[in-house]
């Protein structure tokens, strides 16, 4: 199954490797006035849709974001 | 912080020892009783989407805890006010966990519930308190989000129907 960028881990550098052939044709043009096309390197900012997975000791940890920036 | 960065600014990979909270003291009784405090070392591994609604069965009872920001809530309407952080810790068969970190059809007895206490009463309700048998049935995918992107010197925000069309690979391991 290719991974998409909406499943693709946060703040890790990624490369496209294709575009969905179900976009529509807006979405062509917006992606390409972007400059998103095959081979562009990219990056998600994780600001609110991640979770942290931190490891502690030998023992793995998540945050969500809201607790890694303090709130609860 | 973590040697005097924010832990959301630091990149993957990164380590090091926690050297604040800049927090509350209800939040800082939840990350105690996850097992960080001052001085804690820790790896930042990875950052991953935020998981969707998890449904488990607690006393025999099906319950599906709502993700907001990596924490679990027995309902939508109730975090409207609030942005908790609470943290639900399982005796799972690896020991003491998170429920992100229970697998699917993994069964274990609530130990501890960290949350502070409006969020507590509304837990009681479920039946989610120290003692309570849970088991994780299924895990749903967020529902999706729009995703701010670097690409070069350029910041997009694509919509999500842009996201799942994207395909995308890692450059390294």
């Amino acid at each position: 199954m290719k991974l998409t960028l909406k499943d693709a881990e946060r703040e890790r550098a990624l490369r496209v490797t294709g575009l969905s052939e179900h976009l529509c044709e807006f979405g062509n043009n917006l992606l390409a006035d972007f400059g998103i096309k095959e081979g562009v390197i990219l990056e998600i900012d994780p600001g609110f849709v991640s979770e942290d997975v931190l490891e502690v000791g030998d023992r793995p940890l998540i945050l969500g974001y809201v607790l890694a920036m303090g709130g609860a | 912080m973590i040697e005097g960065e924010r832990l959301t600014n630091l990149r993957p990979g990164a380590s090091g020892q926690i050297s604040a909270f800049e927090s509350g003291h209800e939040a800082y009784q939840v990350y105690k009783g996850i097992g960080l405090e001052k001085d804690t070392e820790i790896v930042l591994k990875k950052y991953l989407p935020c998981t969707g609604p998890t449904f488990v069965l607690i006393q025999n009872q099906h319950v599906v805890l709502t993700c907001w920001e990596g924490s679990f809530l027995p309902n939508r309407d109730f975090y409207k006010d609030h942005l908790p952080g609470a943290a639900i810790l399982v005796q799972g068969k690896n020991g003491s966990t998170q429920i992100p970190l229970l697998a699917v059809g993994e069964a274990g007895v609530i130990t501890q519930v960290l949350a502070n206490g409006t969020h507590l009463e509304e837990f009681d309700r479920h039946w989610i308190k120290p003692d309570s048998e849970l088991k994780l049935l299924q895990r749903l995918e967020r529902d999706p989000v729009p995703l701010l992107v670097r690409a070069g010197e350029g910041e997009h925000l694509l919509g999500c129907h842009l996201t799942n069309k994207i395909y995308v690979e890692y450059l390294k391991a």
